[in-house]
């Protein structure tokens, strides 16, 4: 006897059971659904009679109290651990040779840029600005590529920690004000700058690799 | 007895190492597996299953690859090269772990015998 397989339509009815129960992303649903056919499939191999319905409702109570929801929280723990980790790896180069020649000379430009101007702070607001704004709108549009037909949890991620950078740019200016500087206030500014701008294009070339990566596996989307 | 606690531990090591030896395999494939080869003793929980193969995947043990099978895509996960390094290592943690336990609760005869009168 052959095989009872679900067909075109009982698959289109898993995606909206798998929409019902609250998962809108499709790089999430594409895996419940195959798993909940190949599961009510070796189901059908004993139990031939039992409806497509039944078999949904006996594969669902396998998964935890909590439906899915814990199962997409666990993987946006996990994609956000690969991005910051990523990320960092990417921001370590740039205290190693050779890259660290490029972070000294950037730190040197900045302290000569803010100890040489009127009004120094406004200058660090406007660098910080355009870092946050430039990465952010860059991630964006890698994120908006992807999500024109269906919601991927992976893309949907990658702007997750543009909020480190949106932090530095709430840093308020040291007690001398907007106008004067110290020498140590300073260094500490051009640091941090410098800090913003490695964290920013780190960020960026991690969500390039991830979407590189998800180009790979959804093609059809691109 | 339910003894899912003591396995819980042992999940990414039944993955790798599952992976290993048969190459590619898909979500639902690892849990039927898994209760063929345990004879039913072992039940891989579906809210276990996926967090701990996303996560391998995260670290780069393994890789995926999508397939139509039928009328829908299939998700394939295999071993990457570090994966297959780590097959290895956890394999050898979990031999070493095994005798650590062993050497706990069935000391050896000559260290018994050192309080017979």
């Amino acid at each position: 006897m052959e095989k009872k397989q679900v067909s075109e339509v009982q698959i289109e009815q898993l995606f909206k059971f798998m929409r019902q129960k609250y998962v809108r992303y499709y790089d999430v649903q594409i895996e419940l659904v195959d798993h909940f056919a190949s599961a009510i499939e070796a189901m059908w191999e004993k139990s031939p009679t039992m409806t497509f319905e039944q078999g949904i409702d006996n594969v669902y109570v396998e998964f935890p109290i909590t439906g899915f929801n814990d199962l997409i929280n666990e993987k946006t723990v996990i994609l956000n651990k690969k991005i910051l980790s990523y990320a960092w790896k990417e921001m370590k180069l740039y205290l190693q040779f050779p890259k660290i020649m490029l972070t000294l000379l950037l730190t040197t430009l900045l302290y000569l840029l803010f100890s040489n101007v009127q009004q120094p702070m406004i200058y660090v607001y406007i660098i910080w600005l355009i870092t946050f704004l430039g990465s952010t709108y860059l991630i964006t549009q890698l994120r908006n590529i992807g999500s024109k037909k269906q919601q991927f949890l992976v893309l949907n991620t990658l702007l997750g920690f543009q909020s480190i950078s949106l932090f530095i740019c709430t840093v308020p200016p040291p007690p001398q004000g907007l106008d004067n500087l110290s020498f140590w206030s300073t260094i500490g500014l051009s640091i941090l700058t410098v800090f913003m701008m490695i964290f920013c294009i780190g960020h960026y070339k991690v969500a390039r690799s991830i979407f590189e990566e998800w180009k790979t596996q959804y093609p059809q989307f691109v | 007895m339910s003894n899912k606690k003591l396995y819980r531990g042992s999940l990414s090591t039944i993955i790798l190492k599952l992976l290993g030896d048969n190459g590619r395999m898909y979500g639902y494939e690892i849990t039927q597996r898994v209760k063929e080869l345990t004879k039913g003793e072992l039940k891989i929980t579906e809210g276990a299953l996926y967090p701990s193969l996303h996560k391998l995947e995260a670290e780069g043990h393994l890789q995926v690859e999508f397939e139509q099978v039928n009328n829908r895509m299939r998700k394939y996960y295999s071993l990457t090269e570090d994966g297959t390094k780590e097959v290895v290592n956890k394999l050898l943690e979990m031999e070493m772990f095994l005798q650590t336990m062993q050497g706990l609760l069935q000391p050896p005869l000559s260290s018994t015998t050192e309080f017979i009168p």
